[in-house]
């Protein structure tokens, strides 16, 4: 039994349940999701693919551009070729601004994973602290995600239980809730400790020099505005052409990953924090991977660079949903994996991982970019054939296919192979062979084969597309309204802000309110208030700018945030509302939220449980 | 029309069942079929594991058999996806134009009359995964559906693979056997006691698996429902 196998056959029921159940219902949510939002799904796919192939066409040179323009915008940009470079930077940084044995915050990144940051940071004597929940829960537990989006869907609700209660995080409770507040209060400290946040990044735009970051907690946002330095690591194949490209890699991504229209936290970070600004890290440091990425973006693999690492390829797996991403035993697991690794790697490191599918080409049916996986599958297992010696097990097939005489021996005496120890009898019954032959049955058949002319008709109907009004401004904050309530925020008075009963304050400067306030810490206030630039009416989502006078951890650390927006600020779709970013900026979609304890959704971890938005004329 | 039937390795090996119906549904539907003798197999065993020789071999082969076709008819959307895309990536377009069984009759014969089944008949329809790529289980519900007294009974994750996989079956039999009971679970669920695919090997497999378990479900191919209907 090899080792993939041997995985899946110690693999407990409990953790396959937890697995496959965890994949049904996000592939779900995704296919409703994505429905709704594309009027023609496959048209963005392919719209998607394309503006991915033209930056891998020509890698070396729009990752040349983009670095030029990040540290055109005030960013210090390092190139890594490999995985011992990236480190070597990264730990040369750390040392620059904190000591060993510091807090060092992290957020969530595959490709800190694809380095193994974490244990080059241990070595060094980093406190490095995971700050995502899931990544949290595999920290304290020395395992490792067994999922690229969702860390811990191989556990459940009470191994996360018994493992923050051994930690003394608090006391035992299985209800996702209190334990997602747990970390939530236990991770407090540590953001505001650290020195340095490490964070990964989804897309880097090369007009604007601009990362594009997504989450959903808030521990993102926090870990790369709380500390006064951000290192932000990124594969060279994250990058997009424009801002213009956002929207829609935006809506693909996350509808795929989770289901949703938007993520809560989409942040726009395009320089350090400049004169004036309140917070916000002054050194942003980018260090741009390649680790094997140029030879691939050269050869028959190219495609695979277009991942947008969203998971849905291994939700849809029905290999994956048996086996879970740990039999894999690599990094990047299910369909992306199998194909992955041989690519970076080469056919010898990478083994025999291209085999842990059955080609039945889900995951290219809901790839956002199109990957053609089961190709890529059949070139890696080509790839991995050419180098295993030996005869191979089907070249049989050819001598035996291609005379007739043989052929038909073979078929007469098939049902035989099945008589001797083999993997099929081992777990199923052998098929059983029909008493009439084709071939016999034929030869007598179309001696008399005749045709008969068929009659009736039938008509087809085809589903009309309809149409969309034009939206007045009501109209666009009425559907606002509709998705923000759906996400859990919602639309806010004057009057309902008087009411509010604590009045520990944290306001933008910004901001001028009507009423009085007590000042207080972000960390300690009990509301935030802060202005958005605009409201976008599909997504419930607001856009903060963080300009001058802004104060990015109004919105973030206390626990109920308030967004003021000008009554006329309303556009309808997420291309309008992010046309214009400015500089650094975040998108807000509905409250801080959590599905990582068993797709549980979680109001409030990191960020803040209330969202309410104001419309002020 | 006259049609060249590529009747696939596992009917000619196993089912010859599948063959005659293939035939019969076809005459039938108006079109007179011719049988290439010289055809064995497509290569999709080779392919699928990566012997790109022997799978040129066997795709020049069976193009050779298929030459003078004008049209080719399989009972099964697996072949027909590699004969068509798998023999593309090969580097070995076949020039006929390919068809899996129901694509064929749905584009080219819709409005052929079925008489149907004297009692009710209830199935559950596995759409196979390569189907999907040729248009073989959005055919197969439409072509079904014009068959009077036959209803195909809802399924939960009709998308999921039955676990099979030609090769995979035999190189990762436990993960192979798992998928598969999963699919019998969604099967059984339906109520129904007639399970219907368009792919001989979802259909091996699967009912490889039931009789083991013991698990009493019938399995046919979709051209014995539609003889069986005319
Ligand atoms: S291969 Fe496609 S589906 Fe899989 S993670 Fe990447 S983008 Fe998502």
């Amino acid at each position: 039994m090899n080792r993939f196998e041997a995985f899946v056959e110690q693999l407990p029921q409990a953790a396959r349940q937890s697995v496959s159940g965890a994949c049904r219902r996000v592939s779900d949510a995704r296919a409703v999701t994505l429905a709704e939002v594309f009027e023609d799904l496959d048209a963005a796919r392919g719209q998607a693919a394309a503006t991915k192939d033209v930056v891998l066409s020509d890698l070396e040179s729009y990752v040349e551009r983009f670095a030029k323009k990040c540290s055109d915008n005030g960013a210090t940009v390092f190139r890594a070729k490999d995985a011992a470079e990236a480190n070597t930077v990264i730990s040369t940084l750390c040392a620059r601004h904190s000591a060993p044995g510091d807090v060092i915050v992290k957020a969530k990144s595959m490709v800190s994973e694809e380095i193994g940051l974490n244990e080059h940071l241990a070595s060094e004597g980093y406190n490095v602290v995971e700050t995502d929940l899931g990544e949290f829960v595999i920290q304290l537990d020395h395992d490792t995600p067994s999922h690229i989006v969702a860390p811990i869907i191989h556990k459940d609700r009470y191994d996360v239980a018994r493992t923050f209660h051994k930690n003394g995080l608090g006391p035992y409770s299985d209800s996702p809730e209190i334990l997602a507040e747990q970390a939530r209060s236990y991770l407090r400290n540590k953001f505001q400790q650290a020195a340095i946040g490490i964070s990964g990044v989804n897309f880097g735009i090369v007009d604007s020099g601009r990362l594009v970051i997504v989450e959903n907690e808030g521990n993102n946002r926090l870990s790369t505005t709380a500390p006064n330095v951000h290192i932000a690591v990124m594969g060279i194949e994250k990058l997009l052409p424009s801002d213009s490209d956002v929207p829609l890699f935006l809506k693909l991504l996350v509808g795929s990953a989770t289901g949703q229209r938007a993520p809560v936290y989409t942040h726009f970070v395009s320089r350090p924090r400049v004169a004036g600004e309140v917070d916000g890290p002054s050194h942003v440091y980018i260090v741009l991977l390649d680790n094997g990425r140029s030879r691939v973006a050269n050869g028959p693999y190219r495609s695979v660079l277009r991942c947008v690492r969203c998971g849905a390829c291994m939700n849809v797996c029905p290999v994956y949903r048996q086996s879970s991403g740990h039999a894999y035993a690599e990094v990047y697991s299910g369909p992306i994996g199998a194909v992955l690794n041989p690519a970076l790697k080469g056919p010898e490191a990478a083994g025999d991982i291209a085999k842990n599918s059955t080609l039945c080409g889900m995951c290219e049916v809901v790839c956002p970019v199109m990957i053609p996986i089961p190709d890529l599958l059949v070139q890696a297992r080509e790839d991995l054939a050419k180098v295993s010696p030996g005869l191979k097990a089907t070249s049989g097939l050819a001598v035996v296919g291609r005379k007739l005489w043989l052929w038909n021996l073979v078929r007469r005496f098939a049902t035989f192979a099945f008589w001797f120890p083999n993997p099929w009898t081992e777990r199923k019954e052998a098929p059983r062979r029909d008493k009439e032959d084709f071939r016999a049955w034929w030869s007598t058949h179309r001696h008399r084969a005749g045709s008969r002319p068929a009659t009736a008709t039938q008509a087809r109907t085809e589903r009309p597309s309809e149409p969309g009004p034009a939206r007045g401004t009501d109209a666009l904050w009425s559907m606002f309204n509709d998705r923000l309530v759906q996400l859990g925020g919602k639309i806010a008075t004057w009057a309902d802000v008087e009411e509010l009963p604590d009045r520990s304050w944290c306001v933008e400067s910004s901001l001028e309110l009507p009423m009085l306030f007590d000042a207080a810490s972000p960390w300690k206030a009990t509301t935030g208030f802060v202005v958005g630039a605009v409201a976008v009416a599909e997504t419930g989502s607001v856009l903060l700018r963080h300009g001058s006078k802004s104060r990015r951890l109004a919105s973030l650390a206390p626990p109920h945030c308030v967004v003021v927006i000008p009554e006329g600020q309303i556009v309808e779709t997420l291309a309008e509302g992010l046309a214009n970013l400015g500089e650094n900026a975040v998108l807000v979609t509905g409250p801080s939220r959590t599905a990582d304890i068993e797709g549980i959704l979680v109001k409030g971890v990191h960020g803040p449980k209330e969202l309410w938005i104001v419309r002020s004329s | 029309m006259k049609v060249h039937l590529m009747l696939t390795c596992l009917a000619d090996t196993f089912f010859g069942r599948v063959g005659t119906a293939t035939v019969r549904v076809l005459e039938h539907a108006g079109f007179e079929v011719e049988f290439p003798p010289r055809q064995t197999c497509c290569g999709q065993p080779a392919y699928n594991s990566g012997d790109s020789r022997t799978a040129i071999d066997m795709a020049s082969h069976t193009i050779k058999v298929f030459e003078s076709a004008e049209v080719v008819v399989t009972p099964s959307g697996s072949c027909a996806a590699m004969v068509t895309h798998g023999y593309q990536r090969l580097g070995a377009p076949m020039l006929p134009p390919v068809y899996e069984l129901t694509a064929f009759l749905d584009k080219f014969a819709s409005n052929t009359i079925w008489s149907g089944f004297k009692e009710p008949k209830q199935i559950a329809l596995h759409e196979s995964c390569h189907g999907r790529a040729v248009g073989a289980g959005a055919a197969h519900q439409r072509v079904l559906s014009t068959v009077p007294n036959l209803t195909i009974l809802p399924l939960a994750e009709p998308e999921q693979c039955c676990g099979f996989g030609g090769t995979f079956s035999t190189d990762r039999p436990l993960t192979s056997q798992l998928i598969g009971l999963r699919k019998l679970e969604c099967l059984t669920t339906t109520g129904a006691k007639t399970v219907v695919s368009g792919d001989l090997g979802c259909l091996m497999h699967l009912d490889g698996l039931a009789r083991r378990e013991g698990v009493s479900l019938e399995f046919l191919h979709v051209s014995e429902v539609l003889s069986s209907a005319i």
